[in-house]
């Protein structure tokens, strides 16, 4: 895999609760709409999670999966793209959990820190590379 | 008060993280065995970190942003904290982990996984009782959609959960 690489998508990993500490499984705030987001935040450039205040690693999930699973992609800008086209969970509950929870199996860990290293990295003490599992 | 309640009074917090790695390999292993008595090291129980992890939503959540919802609502926490000591009345030492994360609106994710069965039971409660909650469950390929929650069908889905053999998932309830 490299950061060329069109196929996958990256999404940085914004709260820790994103991942269960005890079993380390992604849990179903990591793709839950936020605020006035369009859509499930991601880029083709892991690299670019970086430029986040904070963020505790890497999520990696193929554009073919995100597609088959009939999701949207919005290539809003350059390598960034909204996954989009996710159900009202109010309106069709079922579609809303049978999606996001196919979404989250499709879905793997990509790179994960902790606090003190994400602030390493960003002072460039530390390589995210390194971090990568 | 419920056998639970009285637990729920008697979880020293300060011993999440010691007591992790232990709890993980206990996961790993679907270990439904809490009889951790050591004069060492007390250990917590599934029970205890899921309570844990439920409890840490009434705090802040400092990873997000000033304009976003970052604790539970009273509605959805009180539902979660009462499906809780109803499911522990009922299996006791054998409660399954469960782990509890924060809807962008308040409301609660309950999550339990089976890993080497290919089973999960992903419950949403929402922020107000004007939503209705919602059960999520799968096998491996197979889902079924439940609307509402009650204890007495967690309890049946939570022993379909946690059996050592494939079953269909619709004749559970």
């Amino acid at each position: 895999m490299t950061n060329s690489d069109s196929s996958f998508l990256y999404r940085a990993i914004r709260a820790s609760s994103w991942v269960d500490k005890i079993t380390d499984l992604i849990q179903p705030n990591a793709y839950d709409l936020r605020g006035d987001e369009r859509g499930f935040s991601t880029d083709l450039r892991p690299e670019k999670t970086l430029n986040l205040s904070m963020c505790y690693g890497i999520l990696k999930v193929s554009k073919q999966d995100v597609l088959s699973l009939d999701f949207e992609l919005d290539n809003d800008y350059e390598t960034h793209f909204n996954i989009i086209g996710i159900p009202n969970p109010d309106e069709e509950p079922e579609k809303y959990q049978k999606m996001i929870n196919k979404l989250i199996e499709k879905t793997e860990i990509y790179a994960k820190w902790t606090k003190s290293e994400f602030n390493k990295i960003k002072n460039q003490e530390l390589d995210w590379k390194d971090f990568i599992i | 008060m419920t056998v639970a309640e009285k637990i729920v009074n008697t979880i020293n917090v300060s011993n999440f993280n010691d007591n992790r790695e232990i709890l993980i390999e206990d996961h790993q292993n679907i270990s439904f065995s809490t009889s951790y008595c050591s004069a060492k090291k007390p250990r917590l129980s599934n029970f205890d970190y899921s309570l844990e992890s439920l409890k840490s939503l009434q705090i802040p959540d400092a990873d997000l942003e000033d304009e976003e919802i970052d604790v539970a609502s009273e509605y959805a926490f009180e539902t979660a904290y009462s499906l809780f000591m109803k499911l522990y009345d009922f299996f006791g030492p054998d409660f399954l982990y469960c782990s509890s994360t924060l809807e962008s609106r308040g409301g609660i994710n309950l999550v339990w996984n089976n890993q080497s069965l290919d089973k999960k039971i992903w419950v949403r409660i929402p922020f107000s009782s004007s939503l209705k909650s919602s059960i999520y469950c799968q096998e491996a390929e197979e889902s079924i959609f439940i609307e509402g929650l009650s204890s007495e069908t967690m309890m049946k889905l939570l022993l379909w959960l946690k059996k050592n053999r494939r079953n269909v998932l619709k004749d559970v309830l």
